[in-house]
């Protein structure tokens, strides 16, 4: 049994390109600060809200409590959540365009919108 | 091959305890849901050695149990998507002939996420969600890469103790 032949270096080496160029287009993508987060479930919309304002925001899923959404600073983060692995908590604070966080046992999406500009930018302008 | 049974049952309880290890191991790869894919090195060592059928059984009993012993419904249908695309893909690759195991573990890994995302994008109905990709292909290839390695080795120390 062979290691590597001609056609696995080939195809790693463009596997490795294909990786260096999704890294440079996350990287260099122009990200725009927003100043909206909307919250959906099941890819409804169940409201949005101002990342200007702190706030705490508690999401509804079938009449169950279970994901609690805080904004604080312009930027937002899931506090809390019952699905046992947390992996929406560990998503970090948004705040940017298009970022999202995602708890997909209770199918929440929260996502920064792009609707209204952000405070911070025109104050910064 | 008469073996066929004893060998199974043993590729799929290894299968299982590599899926609890799994769960036992802090791996956290800046991406929810990113693992190591360790079971993929038994995948991979069925592939070569009992063939692409008995592979297909293996990876779909493993998920089944692994996802009503440590899982759930949700977690059944992520890692069954992601199974079944990297699975296809790699006995793709495997069947040209031109290329060695490591790639194929690799592009299997990146098949893996890419099943993943593509159900997870299907359940929230979100397409911003593939905005992961670049971190699950990459972490996808990465772990690919390492799988592919340790299947290497295995396939080449203990391969002719399976083939019929």
């Amino acid at each position: 049994m062979k290691k590597f032949g001609v056609n696995d270096i080939k195809v790693l080496l463009m596997i490795a390109g294909l990786c260096l160029v999704l890294l440079g287009v996350y990287f260099f993508y122009p990200r725009k600060q927003a100043g909206l987060v909307s919250v959906s479930v099941d890819g409804q919309l169940i409201g949005t809200y101002d990342l200007m304002v702190d706030q705490t925001i508690p999401i509804v899923v079938n009449g169950k409590e279970t994901n609690v959404l805080e904004i604080a600073q312009g930027q937002a983060f899931m506090k809390e959540a019952d699905c046992p692995d947390h992996l929406c908590m560990k998503q970090g604070e948004i705040s940017y365009q298009g970022e999202t966080i995602v708890c997909l046992p209770n199918r929440v999406v929260v996502q920064v919108d792009t609707e209204q500009e952000s405070q911070f930018d025109s104050i910064a302008k | 091959m008469k073996n066929r049974v004893s060998y199974l049952g043993m590729f799929l309880a290894l299968a299982l305890v590599f899926s609890y290890v799994e769960n036992l191991i802090p791996f956290f790869f800046g991406v929810p849901g990113m693992k190591l894919g360790l079971t993929n090195t038994v995948i991979l060592l069925v592939l070569y050695t009992l063939g692409t059928r008995d592979a297909y059984v293996i990876s779909i009993l493993r998920v089944l149990l692994a996802g009503f012993l440590f899982g759930n419904a949700f977690s059944i249908i992520y890692s069954l998507a992601g199974g079944l695309l990297s699975l296809t893909v790699m006995c793709l690759l495997k069947r040209t002939g031109k290329l060695n195991i490591i790639t194929i573990s690799v592009c299997g890994g990146i098949f893996h996420n890419l099943g993943q995302i593509i159900v997870a994008v299907c359940v929230v109905e979100n397409l911003y969600l593939f905005g992961y990709f670049p971190f699950l292909f990459i972490g996808g290839g990465l772990t690919g890469l390492l799988i592919g390695v340790i299947a290497f080795e295995i396939v080449k120390r203990t391969g002719h103790l399976f083939k019929s």
